[in-house]
This record gives C-alpha cells, structure tokens and sequence, in this order.
C-alpha cells in the first residue's frame, strides 16, 4: 500500500455467530424495503400529530386549510422518517441541521401568519370558555391578518412540526408510548373539559396511533435504522435474533386497526350516540371543583394557577400580594360623562383603606358598626365632606378658581361593591351610605346603574397646602389609623425614609416630591412584577428586594412613608383618566356643558364627554392630610412606558434570545412579554438537568467504586478473577467480536492478536482456568504474574482503542 | 416477564382511560374505551386462528455448498388467515453434523396475513461439514404480546459444505508415481488396470476415454463404459478423520481434497479408507472419477469426526497385513521423510508410507 497501512481483515465483522463456525451474514439491506418501512412508520407519527392537533381544532369548530396542514405533516413525517433511513449518522445530522436552518427561516417570514393563527386559537378558545365559565373581562387578541383559515393552518403546521420532530425521536428510538400520550394527549385535556368532542376521523386517527405504538411496543420489531442490520440480536444471552426489516407488517397492522377501529366508531356512534352519553353523568365534580381555577387559567395563563384571586385589572379592595401580573382586560368598566377643567386626571374613588396588615389595607370601617351614625360619619369622613363643603362655599362666594360640577357614573363592568365618584362630591344623602361594609354589594354602584355626583373640583392649588412641617400639623383632627406604620414594615421604611432622604425639617411638599422623584428614578413600574411569595409581606419585598410593581405596590409604600414621617396618610383605590383619555373619548352632544360645569376651567370652555373607563385605568394613590385643607390626592406612581400588553410570543422570543430580559425594567419598559416572569421555570429545567447529570455521574462512581473494590479486594485470588472478568468487559464493549471467544483460551488469543502479546499465553491461561474453576490452592507468583499480565492487556487496551471506545469505557 | 410487563401496561391504558371518561364525561374516551376492550379478544382470537393454519418450510441449497461460501437458507411462513402477527418466534437448533458443533437461538419474525412470510438467512460455514438447520417449534405470540402459544412444529433441512483444497496437482502426480510405480508405467504404455463393469449414459465430467464411441453412434447419444480397476497395485488413501481442539481436521481434509482432486484430474485411480464413526469400522471406497469422489466426500461429510487417537492406520494395517504402500493423510506428522510428504496448513500432510 502507498497511502497507509492496510487494514487487517476482520473475517466475521458484523457476523452473527449462530454456532461453532457457523455465522449468519448481515444480509444486503433492501432499500425498498426500508423505504417502505420508513414510510409506514411515518404515517404513526402522522396519525398522532394529526389526530393530536386536528382533533383539537375539530373540537373547537376552527375551519382551516386542511389540505395544506394535511400535505405538510406528511410530508415532515417522512422527511423526519427518512433521516433515520440515511446510512450514515452525519446525513441525519446534516438533515436536521437543514431543517433547523429552513424552519428559522419559515418561522421569520411567517411569524405574523402563525401569530394570527394562535391567536384566532386562543381568541376561540376563550369565546368558548367565556361561554363556559359564563366568564367576564374575556379579552380578545388583536390578529393582525384576518384570513383565518390560513393563518390557523400555518399555525397548526408550526405546532405540528415540533410535535412531529420529539414523536417521531421517540416512535423511532423506543416506541415510547409514555412519550406519545405525553405528546398528544395533553391537548385534548381542554376540549374535555370543555365538552367539546372532537370529530370521528381524529379519534381514529389517535386512536390508531396509540394501539400501534402499544403493539410494535409490546413486540418489537421497531427498530429499523439504516446503519442497523436486518437481523437484530437481542437477549441477555445474545441468542435471540430478530428481523427488523419487514415492512409488510406496518402495512397490515395499520389496516388491521383502521378496519377495526372505524367499524368499531361507526357502531357505537350509531348504537350508544354521544347525546346518550351525556346524559349518563348526574354530578359534575371535576368541573365543580375546578371551574375557578381553570377559569383563571383561561383568563391569565400559567400565571393564574398561582393567584389566589384572579386580577384582569379593576378593584382589589385593599388585598395585595397575591397576584403575579394584571392583565387588564381593556373592557369598559365605567361610562362617565363630564366636562374636562384641567390638564390633571380625574379620580374616582373606590375604596378607602385605613389600617396596613397582612398584606391587605383594611377598611375604615369599624368591624362592627355601633350603630348607623357611626358609618355615616365614617363615610362623610372618607368621601370628604368637609373639604367639599369648604369648596362649595367658595363657588357660592364666586371665588375666582371656583368651581361646580356634574358627573354621572354608569357602571358597566366595574365591580359593583364600590361607589365610584369625583372627590369633593357632596352627596344629598350621606346617610343612605350607612352600611360599612360595602364589599357586600349593598351600597355599591349596581350593574348598569347610574349616579349622577355634584362635585366642586379644586382646579387650582394657589396655595401653599402641604407647605408645613409634619410635626405643624394638627393630627388631632384625623383618626390615628393613618399615621400607624406596624412594626414589621418600621425597620424597613425607616431605611426607606433614609434612603429617600426624608428628613424632619421637610415640608408636606418636599417630603411627597421627594418620595415620588424617588419612586420615578429607582424603581420601575411594571403590571408583572410577580406575586409576593407566602410569608412576607407585601411592602417589605417590594421595597427591599422586588423593587419593581404597579400602583398599589407603590401607593402602598408612600401611604407608610408618609407615615412615618408624620403625614396622615391613607391608600386610596378607584379609576384614574388623563386629560388624553378624555379627549380622545366621544361627545355627547345630548349633554349641555352648562349643565355639567360651572366656574372656572383652566382649559377653557369645553363639551360633555362620555368617557370610557376601562379596568386598565383602575388605579390605587394615596390621600395624605393636609394642614389647613383636609385630604389631598397624591400621585406616587412613576409614569408607565408600557405601551401594550400584547403577548408577542415572537418579540418575546427575539428578546429573550437578545438577552434583554436579563433586566426587568427593559423588558418590562418594551412592552412585551417578559420571559423574567417564566425563569422559575428556566430554573425548574436546569435544576432537572442537574439532577439527571447528578444522579447519572453518581450512579457511574459508585459502578467504578464497585468495580475497583471488586478488583483490589484481599483475596488475591478473587482479584485476579475480577480483574480479568474487567478487562473482558472492556473488551467487549469495545468489539463484540470477542463474545464469539467462549474459552480463556481464545479470548487470550484475542488479546494477543488485538492489544499486547502475552508472553506464555499457555501456561497463564492454564494457571487462569486453575484459579477459576478449581479449588486448588494457587501459588502466589502464579496470582502475580497473572495480576501483571492483566494491568498490561488493560494498560493496552487503553492505548489501542480508539477515542470513541475510550469514551464508552469511561463511561462504563 | 414480557408478558407481565405488556398486561401491566395494557391495563393502567385501560385504567387511565376509565378515568378520563369518568372524570371529564367523555365521549371519546368511551368509544376508545370500547376500542380497547375488544382489541385483546381480536388480538387473541386472530391468534388462535393462526396457529390453526400456520406452516413453516425450511429451504436450503441442494448443491454441496464450498467452505467459507455464503448459502441462502430460507424461511417461508404461510398464514392464510386475514390475522397478522408481529411476533412469531422460531426455535432454531443449527448444527454442523460431522464436527457435533451446534448452537441453538431464537429467531423472532413478524407474519403476515394471507401472504407467505420469506426470510432469507444467509449462512456461511467456517468450517467444512454438514450444515442441519431444524425447527422444534413455533411460538407465536398476540398482537399485544399478553398471550403466547406454542405450536409444534418439525421442519429440519441440511447442507453439506465441501472443503476448497487449493491445487497441488504436481506433488500428487509424484507421489503417486512413487506409490504405484506398476500403474504408472501401464498407463504411460496405454494399457489400463480395470475392467469394464457396465454402460451408462454420459455424465458431464467423464473422462473421453471412457466414452463408448460404438454404443454412442449407436443410441446417438453419448455412452460411458463404467470401469472397475483390477489392479493390485492401486495406491490406497488412508484419510484420518481425527479432529482435535485446533481443528486441525480442517486442514486435512483440505489437503486430501487437493490431492484426491489431483488423481482424479490426472485419471489415477486409487482406493480411499477412512475410519466411520457412524458403522464403528474402517471404510473403503474406490474411486475413479470426478462423480465417485464427489459420492466419497459426501459420504464423508455425512459420517462424523472423532477426537483422541487416529484410527485409520492402525485399522488399515490390521486388515491388510500383507503389506504395501499407501498415502496417509492427517495432522501431527513429523518432517523427517519430507521426500515423501506433501504438507498442508496446520500441521496437516500426506505421507507415503509403506509396511
């Protein structure tokens, strides 16, 4: 040979020894055969993704473009099918990289197409749970191209694609059937529950699916590689062979169980219909039990199986912490019909919270009323009364900045426990509200109810209120509720106060602007900021280690603040709207504007407005005391850069793989859907991962530990037998060859021809057979030289073998 | 085990599907429900059907095979009925008859319906010898492999696997010539040492000299004098079919192959002994051409090895005392009378002897 060395010749490489000197020969793989057997393999992953995906849209009633998703999924069945037909590992490689390199490239131009498609899914499914549930506040995603039957086609062929790919590894390696009910079944847990049933065709299709994966299971003959031969040896003792390559017998199971499984549908539709069925059930525990937690499964995604109250935006009535996101669901919750006067928002106020405990501002209402006059007083005191008064005087005297308005609230949507209106409205009644507990629907603003409130707005703050010193003012005019700071939160709002800055000599005002330029340039608004984990609380984890939130965490923080420093404080929660809001709302032109304002408007003359208040403008603030005046709003809230809560999963996606979720407040200031949110489960994987590398590596040292004792244990003799059994295994795992060597004898040939030459082979592997199968005492140079010969065939084997064997000894 | 494990299985399917049904009140849990009780009673049933009707045939090559070529054996299973099955095991006893090598394996086959099931074994024999394949029974086994039967069945085929001795026509002819030097000398002057025993028709490999040139135009067909040698002086073979743990037999039939080929192309007749495990006595066979040498060798290949002490000789000389010369083919022969030794592999060599 010019070139290199010529290899020696294996005389039986690949051979199976059938008995002494007789082998059976790996036969010639027929390719029709294998093409055919990959192809009838391809259609049980067809049937389950198709059954799978198919049967899920069946149910919901979603039409799509069933030719295309039908040809695609063939068509990818056999694609992933036929890599494992290629002969050799790097074309399957080298196929799967293409399609990886294809599915990129498909995945950008038709990330639109797919993302209309799921969202017309999910927009279905959601319109059938709102049905269902009987659900308010179902939002509906905006699909950006309106061809439905496309776009839910290229979407289904997404979904399918990936389906395909894990099924058909699976189907192909193990004839997993855990794996392909994992894979398949899962999306038909949705349509069940929602008595959706899906059409015949699908079931037979997944049902012929699994019945052949539990019968090529239960028998084998599945494996059916191109580098595999036809004739698959298997069993401990290597003595039972099994013919892998028959195609014909896909094709006749598959028919077998088409026939079987259609005639069988086809009867019992027609003998036992579904309608029967139904009927046979009196009692509906599962979706009893359920329906709330699937409901807000619905509505709020993974998210919502760990709330503990559902939030699609809206009133929480002072309870905090046990929401991970707010999801508003952009719906109108109020109509209010008024006149704008000023650039600032207008606020309605909802609930009023007093005393902070256990993650909740509880209300101001004694727990047990004495008698009437004590809510009324309550209330007269929490809807602001008195600097009502003070500001009506003021319009009747014709104070310049004075002025008189009507607003009439319509509730829509908005929770109908609470009353919704203007501060400084003066109620004609202030004892009809005497219930103090308005959670109990009594007093609240009903559904498609209307109030109309008279209200005298402060346009301006000519002023100096709040410019005073806490310790100036008169807290003997408030309850003491609203200067208490428990003393759970004390350690850590003092250090808030400190890190603010907030001093003692500090006015009303520099305090409060202090504390929002603070809150504005150190922590970050967001509506995910993740639900406060059990056993803290609330303001102590978003001050010290969320340090991001939306309006009640930071409302809830000042309202302390505030107190802290000697402020009368309290949390307010209700509906906000700018001026923006407003204008882009519709006239009323029904209303005069005479009627509705009066006084003066720092915007000028303007018109009635029908302003839709939507759950997304719920909003908490807090109203501190000022000296001289009485309550006054205060915003603490930063102002939000979130543009939408669209749940782009491609932004996300893109964003995610930019590494921009690496901090909240980008990703969160992007306005799309943070993955930050879905780390836990990020880190639920990896720490999975690591369990499986740990366990796997623990396993592998203590096999190693067990064998290096085995080997090096007192008895010599012992030693030298498991030490020579050692290196046959090695042997063994590296060319099967070796197992046709039966006898010491030949196995010592073996070692000498392929790894060392041992130097009185004869008289070792008598001295080997002596100590094995005798009880005859050995000598100990006999043990020795044996020990020496075995450390150099070991020693040699090592050397010799190749890196890839080298590895499979290591892991051994 | 197996069939634990795929009951096992079957049932938590069942199982798990009673509870989807019961628990979501659903309807298409209920019609694979229904699809999944029937499915064991086909499976079972189409199992019964099959093992009415199953056969098997075994087929090998009715041509002595060559060593070291491969051989095609074939499996054809025949199931008429419209039940497949994917697991049909077949127990499989494979054997070398001369050397008592065997092995038994199990080799599992999916059968298909109303179709002849043909698997082609390709089998290549290390060693010279009569290759037996026999099939004790079939085990079948139902589609969702929970219930198994036996069906017993005797199908058994052999082969025999003649040794390739390489050319060593030359040494043959000198030794021979040194063993007869009488039968020589006659043939050189055109005379032969036979008689003619009978006619028979032609058969490819005959030798020209036997043709019956009269008979043929005759019939108008090729006629063949069938000859029996009355020479006293043919060399006789003494082959020694004893093996030993090297397999050191391999070679010497290898060797006799060459030197038995080698007389018969250069028409020198001669007698073979062997010692027969199977009659328990020395055997002879006399052979003249191609066809009685190819009888010989099967007749051989049909007898058995044996281990320990060679034989041959020593029964040989017991039932020829009178004495004469005679080519010993075995293992173990020492070089001393190179002169007289064609040696082959392993130890292997024929001796011209004389006593």
């Amino acid at each position: 040979m010019l070139f290199g060395r010529k290899k020696k010749e294996e005389p039986h490489k690949g051979d199976v020894l059938l008995a002494q000197g007789i082998y059976l020969r790996p036969p010639v793989m027929d390719n029709g055969h294998l093409v055919l057997n990959c192809f009838l393999r391809s259609l049980i992953v067809f049937l389950l993704v198709f059954g799978s995906i198919g049967g899920f849209l069946s149910a919901f009633n979603i039409s799509y473009h069933y030719l295309l998703v039908l040809v695609m999924y063939f068509l990818l069945s056999m694609y992933f099918s036929f890599l494992y037909a290629t002969p050799k590992f790097v074309y399957r490689d080298l196929g799967y990289i293409l399609f990886f390199s294809l599915f990129l490239g498909a995945i950008y131009v038709f990330r639109i197409y797919a993302n209309s498609g799921f969202y017309v899914v999910i927009n279905t499914v959601l319109a059938r749970a709102q049905a269902f549930f009987n659900l308010e506040g179902v939002r509906d995603y905006e699909v950006q191209i309106n061809n439905d039957y496309l776009t839910v086609a290229i979407m289904a062929v997404f979904v399918g694609m990936v389906m395909i790919i894990i099924l058909n590894i699976w189907i192909y390696s193990s004839m997993s059937l855990v794996w392909t009910l994992f894979l398949t079944f899962p999306l038909q847990f949705l349509p069940l529950y929602l008595k959706l049933n899906m059409d015949s065709i699908y079931i037979i299709a997944l049902s012929i699916g699994y019945l052949s994966v539990i019968v090529f299971k239960a028998n084998g003959h599945y494996l059916a590689f191109a580098w595999d031969a036809p004739f698959h040896v298997r069993g401990l003792k290597k003595n039972r062979i099994t013919y892998t390559q028959d195609a014909g017998i896909f094709r006749q199971i598959l028919t077998s169980l088409l026939i079987l499984f259609f005639c069988m549908v086809i009867i019992m539709e027609t003998v036992f219909p579904a309608s029967a069925f139904d009927g046979k059930f009196k009692n509906d525990r599962l979706r009893e039990s359920t329906a709330d937690a699937v409901s807000n499964f619905l509505l709020l995604g993974f998210a919502g199986m760990f709330n503990r109250y559902q939030s699609t935006g809206g009133m929480s009535g002072g309870r905090l912490g046990g929401i991970s996101n707010v999801r508003p669901d952009y719906q109108p919750d109020l109509i209010v019909s008024y006149t704008p006067y000023s650039n600032e928002a207008i606020y309605l106020k909802g609930y009023t919270g007093g005393a902070y405990g256990d993650n909740c501002w509880e209300s101001i209402y004694p727990e047990t009323a004495a008698d009437k006059a004590d809510d009324v007083a309550v209330f007269e005191e929490e809807s602001l009364k008195k600097e009502g008064l003070q500001l009506q005087r003021l319009f009747d005297a014709q104070q310049k900045y004075s002025a008189c308005g009507v607003m009439d609230v319509r509730n829509v949507g908005a929770d109908t426990a609470y009353l919704y209106y203007p501060y400084y409205t003066i109620f004609e009644d202030y004892s009809v509200y005497h219930n103090h507990s308005m959670m109990s629907s009594v007093q609240g603003l009903g559904y498609q109810e209307e109030n109309n409130y008279l209200y005298y707005p402060k346009v301006v703050w000519e002023d100096a209120l709040g410019e005073v010193r806490p310790d100036q003012i008169d807290t003997s005019r408030v309850e003491e509720v609203y200067l208490e700071v428990p003393e759970k939160n004390k350690k850590v709002i003092e250090k808030e106060c400190e890190r603010i800055g907030l001093t003692a000599q500090m006015t009303e005002n520099e305090i409060v602007e202090s504390v929002r330029t603070y809150f504005a340039d150190n922590i970050p608004y967001t509506l995910k900021p993740g639900s406060t984990p059990r056993n803290e609380d609330f303001v102590n984890y978003f001050l010290t280690r969320n340090r991001k939130g939306y309006c009640a965490h930071f409302a809830s923080a000042a309202t302390l603040l505030f107190r802290n420093m000697g402020i009368p404080a309290r949390y307010i929660e209700g509906y906000a709207f700018s001026l923006e809001t407003a204008l882009a709302s519709d006239e009323n032109t029904t209303k005069k504007y005479d009627n509705y304002y009066q006084g003066y408007s720092s915007i000028g003359r303007s018109t009635v407005l029908d302003v839709e208040v939507t759950d997304a403008m719920a909003h908490a603030w807090v109203e501190i005391y000022v000296e001289g005046f009485g309550w006054k709003t205060v915003e603490v809230t930063p102002g939000s850069a979130e543009t939408t809560d669209e749940d782009d999963f491609w932004s996300a996606f893109t964003e995610f793989l930019n590494g921009a979720n690496d901090d909240d407040t980008q990703s969160n200031s992007s306005g799309q859907l943070s993955l930050s949110q879905y780390r836990w489960l990020v880190n639920v994987v990896l720490a999975v991962l690591f369990l499986f590398v740990l366990v796997y590596l623990l396993k592998l040292l203590i096999r190693k530990t067990v064998r290096i004792l085995r080997c090096n244990q007192k008895n010599q003799r012992e030693a030298v037998i498991a030490s020579y059994a050692d290196i046959c295994d090695m042997i063994r795992l590296c060319d099967q060859r070796f197992n046709s060597c039966r006898s010491h004898k030949e196995q010592m040939l073996y070692m000498s021809a392929h790894y060392c030459n041992i130097e009185n082979r004869d008289k070792l592997c008598e001295d080997l057979e002596q100590i094995s199968f005798s009880q005859a005492e050995a000598a100990g140079n006999v043990l020795d030289s044996l020990s020496a010969m075995i450390k150099k065939v070991r020693k040699a084997i090592w050397k010799k073998e190749k890196i890839r064997n080298r590895l499979r000894l290591c892991k051994r | 085990m197996k069939r634990i494990r795929n009951i096992i299985r079957y049932v938590v399917i069942v199982i798990l599907d009673v509870f989807i049904m019961y628990v979501f009140h659903s309807y298409i849990n209920l019609l694979l429900l229904a699809c999944l009780l029937l499915f064991p009673f086909y499976s079972v049933y189409g199992l019964h059907k099959v093992s009415q009707e199953v056969k098997i045939d075994v087929l090998v090559p009715e041509e002595p095979m060559g060593k070291g070529e491969e051989f095609q054996v074939r499996f054809l299973l025949h199931n008429p009925t419209v039940f497949p099955l994917v697991n049909v095991t077949l127990s499989l006893e494979i054997k070398n008859g001369f050397y008592g090598l065997e092995g038994a394996h199990f080799l599992n086959l999916p059968l298909r319906a109303r179709k002849d099931t043909r698997v082609f074994y390709p089998v290549v024999m290390e060693h010279c010898g009569r290759f037996e394949i026999k099939v004790r029974n079939i085990r079948l086994t139902d589609l969702l492999g929970i219930y198994e039967k036996v069906v017993p069945i005797e199908a058994e085929r052999e082969c025999l696997v003649f040794p390739l001795g390489s050319e060593r026509g030359q040494e043959a002819g000198q030794m021979y010539r040194r063993g007869v030097t009488e039968a020589m000398e006659s043939r050189e002057k055109g005379y032969d040492f036979s008689e003619v025993s009978g006619i028979r028709e032609y058969i490819p490999g005959d030798k020209l000299q036997n043709i019956h040139w009269k008979l043929s135009v005759k019939k108008d067909e090729l006629m063949v004098k069938e000859r029996i040698s009355v020479s006293a002086m043919q060399l006789n073979v003494l082959v020694e079919l004893c093996n030993d743990d090297q397999m050191r037999l391999e070679s010497v039939l290898e060797l006799a192959d060459s030197v038995t080929k080698a007389f018969v192309s250069q028409n020198l007749p001669f007698t073979v002994f062997y010692y027969s495990v199977n009659q328990g006595n020395l055997r002879d066979c006399y052979i003249g051409n191609e066809i009685e040498r190819v009888q010989w060798m099967e007749m051989l290949l049909y007898d058995r090895c044996y281990m320990g002490e060679g034989r041959v000789e020593e029964l040989f000389l017991q039932q020829n005392p009178s004495g004469g010369t005679y080519l010993y083919i075995g293992a173990g022969l020492g070089n001393e009378d190179a002169e007289n030794t064609i040696f082959g592999d392993m130890g292997a060599a024929a001796q011209l002897r004389s006593y």
